[in-house]
């Protein structure tokens, strides 16, 4: 896998996402969300909690925000990356990629490196507007520095993350039924785990960012359930999604290469 | 009559086993998760009526969550699936009719799975809701309606399904995790996809339940004005 090419293929595939109008479009429709997070949230006196009601320091208000836009964006971000392999195939462009230079390896993380780093474009700005909605309450100025700080560390390895499987799954899975899929595994991973279901999330496995959020941003009283996760415990669930998020690519480079072998 | 059944047969085959199955996979894992979570308890010495209390709870959720999830999703990827698109305009018989009457057989699948879901959940005593016969079927039939037309129309509206089921999908989810806060104002309690689910005692059940329906008419007849554009529907996704 040259590096040259590898480049080259993943501004292509940049170029590919950026320009999508549905990608910003589909932000757009997202950003009730800003609405519901500052009613439910930052209008909140003070914000209740197993140990007693506190109001918010900036660091809360951010890491707040970084957790509902997680819960709620990563799914359009799944979703949105979902068509770019079927894609290929459908206006089959995929005889006359395998032409130009490069391997299955370059064409999959290419793909994947250009499509993610297009889609957490749009996200990002959206994530911004919510960290001036925080600045416009008066949180103060450390707001801008905290909230990128949290964006890296909830939002970012958890869009990595599901990129991935969303690259890795779409190559071998009936687009519709991974979405579908997709969008309950997330409400699969997001429930209280008090439910009594069996759920991912409170473990390493989950990409919802209660770890980081007291254990790497300190912030106070989100879930009941992981109460005070060490940073070495944030720092372990970061390296496990993306772990997987590694395994799930590697996996979908072997498909391409089998695919590719077949014809 | 026997063409009647020859173009249905045709529609089911242009929309696809794969298609009319998702609906079908969503119910069995929902069911399954239940019937580990159950099996779980029991095996663990929780009493029976706790158990029987949770799987009413579970269960009374598996119409109002799954189809209209699985249903819009399947909707919005339909609508601009035709790969014999062009073919379709130049014949006398209107595309849209088609893909109108196409949508009308994925609804009639999911219909019929719904009536089986709720009255299974029934048959097993799991079932207990308020309302009787016609009535009840609109715990999934309001939102499953509404969602289908949104991710039809969405999917015509912005020409890509990709988009249109990110959307689908944060509306779900978004109903679902914030449906607390969303019953405090009016005009999201009223679209409230799954107040059966959150809510089942809400006074304004019903109000809910036609508010969803005339979304629902809304939207199909922005998907009926939508496939109207026969420049769009050729073009490519975008």
């Amino acid at each position: 896998m040259s590096r040259q090419a590898l480049s080259g293929a993943a501004r292509y595939e940049f170029l590919m996402q950026i320009r999508r109008p549905s990608l910003w479009v589909g932000t757009l429709f997202f950003s009730p969300i800003l609405f519901t997070f500052t009613r439910a949230t930052l209008d909140r006196p003070c914000f209740p909690t197993i140990e007693g009601c506190f109001h918010f320091a900036p660091i809360e208000a951010v890491a707040y925000w970084a957790i509902i836009s997680n819960l709620i964006v990563s799914i359009a971000v799944g979703l949105l990356m979902a068509d770019r392999f079927p894609r290929d195939f459908r206006v089959k462009m995929d005889d006359a990629l395998q032409a130009i230079p490069g391997t299955a390896a370059t064409r999959v993380f290419a793909k994947y490196l250009g499509t993610v780093g297009a889609t957490i474009i749009p996200i990002f700005i959206l994530y911004a507007v919510g960290l001036g909605v925080i600045l416009s309450r008066g949180y103060g100025p450390s707001v801008i520095p905290l909230g990128v700080a949290a964006f890296l560390v909830i939002n970012v390895p958890a869009m990595l993350f599901v990129g991935a499987f969303s690259i890795a799954c779409t190559g071998f899975m009936w687009t519709p039924l991974f979405q579908f899929l997709f969008v309950g595994y997330w409400l699969w991973g997001t429930l209280n785990p008090t439910e009594s279901i069996p759920t991912l999330s409170g473990t390493l496995l989950s990409s919802g960012g209660v770890f980081a959020f007291t254990g790497i941003l300190r912030a106070r009283g989100y879930h009941d359930y992981v109460p005070h996760p060490s940073l070495a415990l944030a720092l372990a669930n970061i390296a496990v999604i993306l772990g997987l998020g590694a395994l799930a690519l590697v996996a979908a480079w072997r498909l391409q290469l089998a695919r590719e072998g077949r014809q | 009559m026997a063409t009647i059944f020859t173009r249905l047969r045709y529609e089911l085959r242009i929309i696809g086993w794969l298609n009319l199955l998702v609906p079908v996979f969503a119910v069995v894992g929902f069911v399954a998760l239940v019937v580990l979570v159950a099996w779980d308890d029991l095996h663990n010495g929780v009493a029976n009526a706790s158990v029987n209390a949770d799987n009413i709870r579970y269960l009374r959720r598996l119409p109002e969550y799954m189809l209209p999830l699985a249903g819009s999703i399947v909707a919005s990827a339909l609508t601009l699936a035709d790969p014999v698109c062009e073919l379709h305009l130049t014949l006398p018989r209107a595309y849209r009719a088609t893909a109108v009457r196409r949508m009308g057989v994925l609804t009639l699948w999911l219909a019929v799975l719904g009536v089986a879901i709720v009255e299974v959940i029934r048959l097993f005593g799991f079932w207990h809701l308020p309302w009787v016969f016609p009535q009840d079927q609109l715990t999934w039939a309001a939102p499953t309606l509404a969602l289908v037309a949104l991710g039809a129309s969405l999917a015509l509206l912005l020409r890509n399904r990709a988009a249109s089921s990110a959307i689908l999908g944060v509306v779900w989810i978004g109903e679902i995790l914030f449906g607390g806060f969303l019953q405090q104002y009016d005009a999201t309690k009223y679209t409230y996809l799954f107040l059966s689910s959150e809510v089942p005692s809400a006074g304004y059940w019903l109000g809910n339940r036609l508010a969803l329906m005339g979304v629902a008419v809304v939207l199909l007849a922005m998907m009926w004005a939508l496939l109207g554009r026969n420049e769009a529907l050729l073009g490519n996704e975008s």
